[in-house]
């Protein structure tokens, strides 16, 4: 199944109407002790609201997305349904008689009934907002006939179930709801419940981050007003107080309360309180004496007292809950008799009312487990499977049905909506400044304040906002219809960075094409092997096998402008979906198109697959020790580290953020226990995988453990001073092989890698960079070779080039202010195009990984003095690098293979081609070397001789690619196995060179027995 | 001829056009060291552009500023190398401190045990440094603990550290005072958050440096930077350094 395929993904088909809903609120300014901490109230709920959106049920809304928006107020974004069983009561005007009806006492049992028919039809008829006759179609074929519209009754229990069943799936999930209300519970188009606003209560810390009460005081019950209430009496009552708000707080059964009430009003079609919108204090006292009535004695039933009538509540409640009304119902009477009892101990929860005997009938019927009251009889099982509706008539479909609810909001977003000024156009947030808001007048006594003028920015409002998807359906219609099959993305085009070929051979064949002359520039010749830019893929991708590019003109733009486009990201997002989905066999594929970009919607996703993460690795994760009790430095390191971590991060910055990422390091540092440790850093390095995994620790986990040891081997272990003055010695390696003259005037000042290079690869510049361009730059790092970071530290300091070699130490070394200005896409690009003609052996490291892709010694023994390991001090002293013999063939025509020995060793035997001449004479003879134009430059010498030194002079004279032979002639004395090269002994000319006043010569072999 | 008016409202920093033209600053090459997260890269951002950030981000390896500093009739140009905290850094210290004039060694006033490094970190440098360094102690982090005297509350900390001690502080003035005295350091206790005290640390040192010394000093004293390097010349500190016209200033 799906490795990467999350509840939500596959079901998304459930939700067949689209309706993204949003309302907004504003945290308080700044909570309570923590007034200096960035942590503000709104980062908290921020944090909290993450877990939200892996929610999934068939009875509750989903949770999409939270934004802040200007003065920290939040919008929170929702899957929405337009109608909701509040509406069964609303007094708007079309229900307006109702009302007239319902105020006349005196035929108020007559009409009672018909008033519950007419707001159920009314409400249908709401729901399905199309024209009556496909209500009338439903109705006619369903195997509930149209009695059903008559039985209210039938509904309500329908209802009352999936509520329950949804609170139930919150509780397991450790939410309560606190604010059920009729207007928050929707209805979908099929009358199904659609349970919303779940989520305040949580995200909020019970209330704790905002200023306004969660929970409408109509549904609360009375353990909410006994809490609150401040009670200093006696230590007793006190406690007792605590104790009550502790089980308000933690108890999924106040929302047991609330349903209760909802259920007697649609029961009886009645509010429950009389004087419902004006006297809310007195339903608080009511609540009060509620429940001393129920503590005097506990052995009466409360509602069949007669103290209850003198509460307020209204008469058909009333005469509903003592059963002195008509109502046939008895079982409803019980339930809502039991979800209304008083003290919350006794009071059962929604899991223990699903098995209650109001729903009995249900459990016989079966009906609700599908759901589906109209459904057309015979019942075929396949009728449950889903199909993938666009396959079959990939026509005249909606094109955002079956999409997840984030992955829609995501399009809208790229389709240019934005909620705030979406709200803002709707006249909702206007503000008042602050000023004009201060109270005129504050009645100590009881604490209220009048004259307050109020905001509508800065307060809650229950109301929704229904996200128009109308523009986004136009700009999609385009590509989701019959060319959606036609698409398809050229595999092939990008070949020449495959993991396999991407590599020196790649560079060899290329530059067979234009042999001769080499006049191109450098800078040319790097234009040749851009990474997979989209720009040239034309000529490339057509040569391969003719297939056509993809039919997006957006390919040809710049990253950044691909990532905006909702169309080029819409066909991304589809492509990569259903890559995902065949995960792990797609792997290669998932690699080579993540080579082209990567759509950041699926981005945490497809990193994994890139990595390679797979099987069950939650249950993985779930194994590994991640609290480990004793406290050590290195937890007391974590624990200051982790606040300090990308706290401009909204997701990094909050409680839950943090706990999760010290969470993550604890979980790394005891799984590699005895090998790695945790370095500084490291936190920089997870943060990246968190924040695109925050839900899914384990993947983000697995991600982080499946990375390390590809790119940075062994850079955590508790010495790594060997590896990491390796890796930085072929940095400067590489920089003096492509930038002789940047690395020689860093060299001379001595701005030296170790000084500023450190922080970039130890976290892999996610310390550098802001995490939006770490992305960027991983994307890359990710699908290309592990020394890929290597030519991306060069191709960074050469973008700053200019800067560099003007200015002397104390200003060179402040170039990381300049980072911000660092284009990812041109140095990656750049970066890859170094690799390329970058021979394997000069970037070979002893400490690299092991799916290295070349080195110096193959798989030989280590018997050959050549074959040793440079020691470090020497590696490090070195300008330029070594290269192995093997890759010296390669290179064929494109070297200059200067050879340092005597005359008479020379003539002895030497490479073919090359050149002998002493090292001293470098000043006098560099014209001579400019002029063989040569793009590489091997020094070949004797072992112990001083061709590095030679080497170094090179480069610090400029001359490009300078490598020495490693093993230097021995190498090519001896049986070189694979690597057939003849030695040339051919009788070498003498190449006199006039440099002022002296003549000073050198040798030169002609003979070119290479091909 | 130490100037008797001399005081901290003159030797404010001068940022760059400040200059007088005929002044060429003198180079110091000054390093942080000090526990994790007691507010070493905070003291150095206080100073250099008088900022505070709250949670800044850790320093990895190490980080390199300057500021320049007037003192009476010299101009004197910090070069600060501000390097990680933790432990395993260690082997990289040596790079920063080498040849430094100057160390700021620092801890946290709420953290006894970031006094603890400091001491082992004056033993190092005491040991391998250069021998004229001058050192000075910094007990960072005073904001705290005048909040929680006043509220006993601990914000910052809050989300930090687990421990309860932590509200209040841990290293009495007294007990470092003492210590800096024994071991010959200077010593302040500062907030990087407010600023308490964090500009008289550098003002103080650049008043004890020896400047002629450095000044007269031929070029082989410049920062060698990497000790592993081997034949590399390491940090040219400008061509001004054996010409400075300033003088003698202490």
């Amino acid at each position: 199944m799906a490795t990467f395929a999350t509840d939500k993904d596959l079901n998304a088909g459930i939700s067949q109407d689209v309706h993204l809903g949003v309302n907004s609120f504003s945290a308080v300014a700044c909570v309570e002790d923590r007034d200096i901490s960035l942590a503000t109230a709104t980062t908290e709920i921020f944090g909290r609201f993450q877990f939200l959106k892996t929610l999934l049920h068939p009875n509750i809304c989903e949770y999409v997305e939270i934004v802040k928006g200007k003065h920290d107020r939040l919008f929170v974004i929702f899957e929405y349904h337009m109608n909701h069983v509040g509406k069964l009561y609303q007094r708007d005007e079309e229900a307006e008689w109702l009302i007239e009806a319902r105020s006349n006492e005196k035929k108020k049992k007559e009409i009672n009934l018909s008033i519950k028919l007419i707001s159920v039809f009314y409400l249908i008829k709401q729901t399905f907002d199309g024209p009556i006759s496909i209500l009338n179609a439903k109705i006619s074929g369903a195997c509930l006939p149209c009695s059903y519209l008559l039985n209210g009754d039938h509904m309500t229990r329908e209802w009352a179930f999936q509520i329950l069943k949804a609170l139930a799936y919150l509780n397991k999930n450790n939410i309560t709801h606190h604010n059920l209300a009729p207007s928050n519970i929707l209805l979908d188009s099929q009358g199904k419940v659609k349970l919303a606003d779940y989520g305040l209560y949580f995200m909020t810390k019970g209330g704790a981050n905002v200023d306004f009460p969660i929970g409408y005081p109509h549904y609360i019950p009375p353990e909410a007003i006994y809490c609150s209430a401040n009670i200093d009496e006696t230590t007793e009552e006190a406690e007792k107080a605590e104790k009550a708000k502790k089980l308000y707080e933690t108890t999924e059964k106040v929302d047991v309360w609330s349903l209760g009430i909802i259920l007697a009003e649609l029961a009886t079609g009645s509010p429950f309180w009389k004087d419902n919108d004006k006297d809310i204090s007195g339903i608080f006292s009511a609540l009060w004496k509620l429940q001393s009535i129920a503590e005097e004695d506990e052995k009466e039933e409360l509602w069949d007292r007669f103290e209850v009538t003198a509460l307020g509540l209204s008469d058909p409640i009333i005469d509903f809950l003592q059963g002195t009304d008509d109502y046939e119902n008895a079982d409803l009477r019980k339930l809502v008799r039991t979800c209304l009892e008083v003290n919350p101990s006794n009071r059962c929860s929604p899991e223990q009312l699903l098995s209650h005997s109001y729903f009995s009938s249900i459990y016989e019927d079966g009906i609700s487990n599908n759901y589906n009251y109209w459904c057309i009889k015979p019942f075929l099982q396949s009728q449950k499977l889903e199909v993938d509706d666009d396959f079959l008539e990939p026509l005249n479909k909606d094109v955002l049905d079956g999409m997840p609810l984030s992955q829609i909001y995501y399009f809208w977003k790229l389709a240019g909506g934005d909620v705030e000024s979406e709200l803002a156009k709707r006249g909702y947030m206007s503000s008042t400044p602050p000023i004009e808001r201060i109270p005129r007048t504050v009645k100590v006594l009881d604490g209220k304040e009048e004259g307050t003028t109020k905001d509508t920015a800065f307060l809650y409002s229950d109301t929704v906002y229904s996200l128009s998807l109308k523009e986004l359906r136009q700009r999609l219609k385009s590509v989701a219809g019959p060319n959606k099959e036609t698409f398809e993305w050229d595999t092939d085009y990008f070949l020449v960075v495959d993991e396999n070929d991407m590599n020196f051979l790649v560079d060899e064949t290329i530059d067979e094409e234009n042999s001769g002359p080499k006049n191109d520039s450098l800078e040319d010749l790097l234009g040749k092997y851009l990474f997979p830019d989209p720009n040239n893929n034309k000529s490339s991708s057509s040569s391969v096998n003719g297939q056509s590019p993809p039919p997006s003109n957006n390919v040809k733009s710049p990253l950044l402008a691909r990532e905006k486009d909702v169309v080029y990201q819409f066909q991304r997002v589809a492509l990569f979906s259903e890559l995902l989905r065949q995960y792990p066999a797609s792997r290669d594929e998932i690699i080579h198109q993540a080579k082209v970009d990567i759509p950041p919607f699926l981005r945490g996703k497809i990193w994994a697959a890139i990595l390679g993460v797979n099987g069950d690795y939650q249950a993985i994760y779930d194994t590994y020790d991640k609290e480990n009790e004793k406290e050590t430095q290195t937890d007391r390191q974590i624990d200051v580290d982790v606040p300090r971590c990308h706290q401009y991060h909204q997701l990094l910055s909050s409680p839950v953020g943090h706990e999760k990422l010290r969470r993550l390091l604890k979980c790394f540092v005891s799984v590699n226990k005895d090998k790695l440790v945790y370095w500084q850093g490291l936190d920089s390095l997870c943060a990246p995988f968190l924040t695109l995994n925050f839900n899914d620790e384990a993947l983000a986990f697995n991600c982080f453990h499946a990375f390390i040891p590809k790119f940075m081997k062994d850079f955590f272990i508790s010495d790594n001073t060997p590896v990491m003055q390796e890796y930085l010695a072929v940095f400067r390696h590489l920089l003096s092989f492509h930038d002789p003259e940047l690395s020689r005037h860093l060299n001379k000042i001595g701005y030296h890698p170790e000084l500023y290079a450190v922080p970039w690869f130890l976290t892999l510049f996610t310390h550098v960079f802001p995490l939006d361009k770490t992305y960027h730059l991983w994307d890359k790092i990710l699908v290309g070779p592990p020394s890929l970071p290597l030519f991306t530290g060069v191709s960074i300091i050469r973008q700053f080039r200019d800067t560099l070699t003007k200015t002397e130490f104390n200003d060179c070394i402040m170039v990381n202010e300049l980072f911000p200005n660092v284009d990812i896409e041109k140095c990656v690009q750049s970066a890859l195009s170094m690799y390329k003609v970058t021979p394997p052996s000069v970037i070979y490291r002893v400490h690299e990984s092991d799916a290295k892709t070349g080195s110096i010694n193959e798989n030989k023994k280590h018997d050959r003095w050549w074959e040793q390991p440079i020691p470090i001090e020497e590696k490090k002293q070195e300008l330029a690098p070594r290269i192995s013999l093997k890759d010296l063939v390669k290179l064929k025509s494109y070297v200059l293979v200067i050879d340092t020995r005597t005359e008479q060793e020379f003539a002895r035997g030497h490479f073919p081609l090359s050149i002998n001449m002493n090292p001293a004479h470098l000043e006098q003879l560099s014209q001579a070397l400019w002029q063989e134009k040569k793009k590489y430059h091997v020094v070949v010498g004797v072992r112990g001789e001083s061709g590095p030194q030679f080497a170094s002079d090179l480069v610090n004279a400029g001359f490009p690619r300078v490598a020495v032979l490693n093993g230097g002639i021995d190498v090519m004395r001896v049986d070189g196995g694979e690597v057939v090269v003849c030695a040339c002994a051919c009788p070498p000319i003498k190449a006199p060179f006039t440099s002022g006043a002296k003549n000073i010569v050198y040798w030169k072999c002609t003979q070119n027995l290479m091909n | 001829m130490s100037n008797p008016r001399q005081s901290a409202s003159e030797t404010t920093p001068a940022r760059g056009n400040g200059d007088k033209p005929n002044l060429k600053p003198v180079n110091v090459k000054l390093v942080l060291l000090g526990e994790a997260a007691v507010g070493k890269s905070s003291l150095v951002l206080r100073f250099v552009n008088n900022e505070f950030q709250e949670n800044k981000e850790p320093t990895i390896g190490g980080a390199f500023l300057t500021q320049k500093c007037r003192l009476e009739d010299k101009v004197i140009k910090f070069e600060i190398w501000d390097t990680a905290g933790q432990e395993r850094f260690h082997s990289l210290a040596p790079m920063y401190y080498r040849n430094a004039q100057a160390a700021v060694v620092v801890y946290d006033v709420t953290k006894s045990a970031s006094l603890d490094k400091v001491k082992s970190w004056v033993k190092e440098l005491q040991r391998q440094a250069n021998p004229n360094i001058v050192i000075a102690l910094a007990g960072n982090k005073i904001d705290l603990v005048h909040s929680a005297e006043e509220s006993e509350e601990d914000p910052a900390e809050s989300g930090r550290e687990s421990s309860v001690r932590e509200s209040g502080r841990q290293v009495s003035t007294e007990e470092a005072k003492a210590y800096a005295l024994e071991t010959g350091l200077l010593f302040f206790e500062t907030s990087a958050k407010n600023g308490d005290g964090v500009r008289d640390i550098f003002v103080e040192i650049a008043k004890k440096i020896p400047l002629e010394h450095i000044i007269s000093r031929p070029r082989q004293t410049s920062n060698s930077i990497n000790p592993g390097m081997g034949g590399t010349t390491g940090v040219n500190n400008g061509p001004n350094r054996n010409n400075n016209p300033s003088g003698c200033g202490c």
